[in-house]
């Protein structure tokens, strides 16, 4: 077993309240180290704050993490696992031979669980290798993928378009808070020539790679499908059909998309499943209903055309369900009323700002929720006053 | 809130009564529900959401997954009440129209059992 011995040092803490249990292990270990890594240094501590203290003081190659069977048996032990295991590789050495137990503590982030009265100093060192070399190649991975998700996050930041378009007589503005590295919110605009700019938000199903990567996928096919349809109702159309290429029917994309005919205000829109957008015009509000379903799920679906015209110092808010199923501690939702109040109190705020105090409003009201939220994305468009 | 699913069985059909927010983890842990009850062949299921305060779009999907899956193992999925926040989520995105839903459990019972084919 231990014919190939390491030249490496190592260094272990072993955690341990009970000091008869301690003095074994530190003996095992001397007899496991000479073959296995040269010399060992252990250092031993009672308890897990101490341990925790340690490790933050040092580098140390693995944590033996010593449990009673009654600890083990309650499973109050294992919340140290995971706080030891960002350290540190750990092994249990535990008093209860109980298989299920020793899944639980693995599952928590345990390498290994031996039972302490069938420790050999060979189990040990082979144990304590494994869990070196898996705690390593695992830590690598991790760092790997954080890093992919980082640049995955920067590139989907780069969809976003850069400017606002020009739309004399008309404030345009947007903001995306990403709940996560990647989401599956998005907007857009897109200036169509003539005098007509196109707002697309949408969101697609699903958090992280598979939301964003669906996310990405429409994004693309709406900016070069957009131009060439004469309607919004034939650019869902369009997009729908391209997003049905592989039918896998568990996600889909909801989406607003309109246009502006800007000289007059004339606004015609498609609303695909999602949720209603708001029109302040004075002292009346519509809202611009969902109009047909999510795209990606039918291959023929009704969807209608709708059009409202934006007269001087009217507002038009569309945002996703992020910000309206906001929720607080008390699970109470954000609500159209939410949206409805950051409008009331910012009545003459300029688009961009409003729709960052509308996405900020909802982000602070379910700062209490443990749960994290989704995706939060306001578009605004004011008509200005002439 | 963690999710939770009480499971009844008459005769051959299921009624899981669900109770929590379907969003995030949830939505899969009740996909993978079903997905178990198909692996035995009981694929006659109603969704009892009346405890269900809120549906995401990505457990939506799942549902949408599931209620093609139990389909094509010859079954039928059928959803009873639906909380108001949940029937607006219904309404816009017209999955209305995919999904039959019931306000009495009588009734949805009496509907998988007149039209749930031969099995």
């Amino acid at each position: 077993m231990s014919s190939q011995a390491a030249a490496t040092d190592v260094r272990v803490l072993l955690l341990e309240s009970d000091a008869e249990h301690a003095a074994r292990v530190s003996i095992l270990l001397e007899q496991a180290a000479a073959p296995a890594f040269g010399s060992a240094e252990v250092v031993s501590v009672p308890e897990a704050r101490a341990a925790l203290a340690e490790l933050d003081g040092g580098r140390y190659d693995v944590v033996l993490l010593g449990l009673s069977s009654a600890v083990a048996r309650s499973g109050a032990g294992f919340d140290v696992i995971q706080q030891l295991d960002r350290m540190a590789p750990v092994v249990v050495l535990s008093a209860l031979d109980d298989e299920d137990v020793a899944v639980r503590a693995v599952q928590r982030g345990a390498q290994d669980y031996l039972v302490k009265d069938r420790l050999t100093p060979d189990l040990l060192a082979r144990s304590m290798r494994y869990a070196r070399e898996r705690h390593r190649l695992l830590a690598e991975q991790t760092r790997r993928l954080e890093h992919e998700l980082k640049i995955a996050a920067f590139v989907q930041q780069s969809f976003l378009p850069s400017r606002m378009p020009v739309a004399p007589g008309h404030d345009i503005g947007a903001h995306l808070h990403a709940s996560g590295q990647v989401g599956g919110d998005f907007y857009d605009f897109i200036e169509l020539g003539g005098d007509r700019v196109a707002l697309a938000l949408g969101d697609a199903s699903g958090k992280g790679i598979p939301g964003a990567i669906l996310m990405a996928e429409t994004q693309g096919v709406l900016r070069a499908e957009a131009a060439g349809c004469a309607t919004p109702l034939e650019l869902v159309r369009t997009l729908n059909r391209a997003l049905l290429h592989d039918r896998s029917q568990d996600r889909f994309v909801t989406l607003f998309y309109g246009v502006l005919e800007v000289p007059t205000g004339e606004f015609t829109f498609v609303n695909a499943g999602h949720p209603r957008a708001v029109l302040q015009d004075g002292g009346t509000e519509s809202a611009l209903k969902s109009t047909g379903p999510p795209l990606r799920l039918f291959t023929d679906a009704a969807w209608e055309e709708r059009t409202v015209r934006l007269r001087a110092g009217a507002r038009l808010v569309v945002y996703s369900d992020g910000v309206t199923e906001a929720q607080d501690a008390d699970e109470r939702f954000f609500d159209l009323e939410g949206v409805r109040a950051v409008m009331a109190e910012h009545p003459d705020c300029p688009a961009a700002e409003l729709a960052r105090h509308i996405c900020h409003a909802a982000e602070r009201f379910e700062r209490g929720n443990p749960d994290p939220g989704d995706d939060k994305t306001v578009v605004v468009i004011r008509a200005r006053e002439p | 809130m963690a999710l939770r699913i009480g499971q009844r069985e008459l005769d051959r059909l299921t009624i899981l009564d669900v109770r929590g927010k379907l969003a995030g983890e949830a939505g899969e842990a009740l996909a993978q529900r079903i997905e178990d009850l198909i692996a035995v062949g009981r694929t006659r299921v109603i969704l009892n959401l009346r405890e269900v305060s809120f549906i995401d779009s990505a457990a939506l999907g799942e549902l949408l997954s599931k209620h093609s899956a139990l389909r094509d193992a010859g079954g039928q999925l059928k959803l009873l009440h639906l909380t108001d926040r949940v029937w607006d989520l219904m309404v816009t995105t017209k999955l209305e129209l995919v999904f039959e839903t019931f306000r009495s459990e009588a009734e949805a019972i009496r509907s998988l059992r007149s039209g749930a084919g031969p099995d």
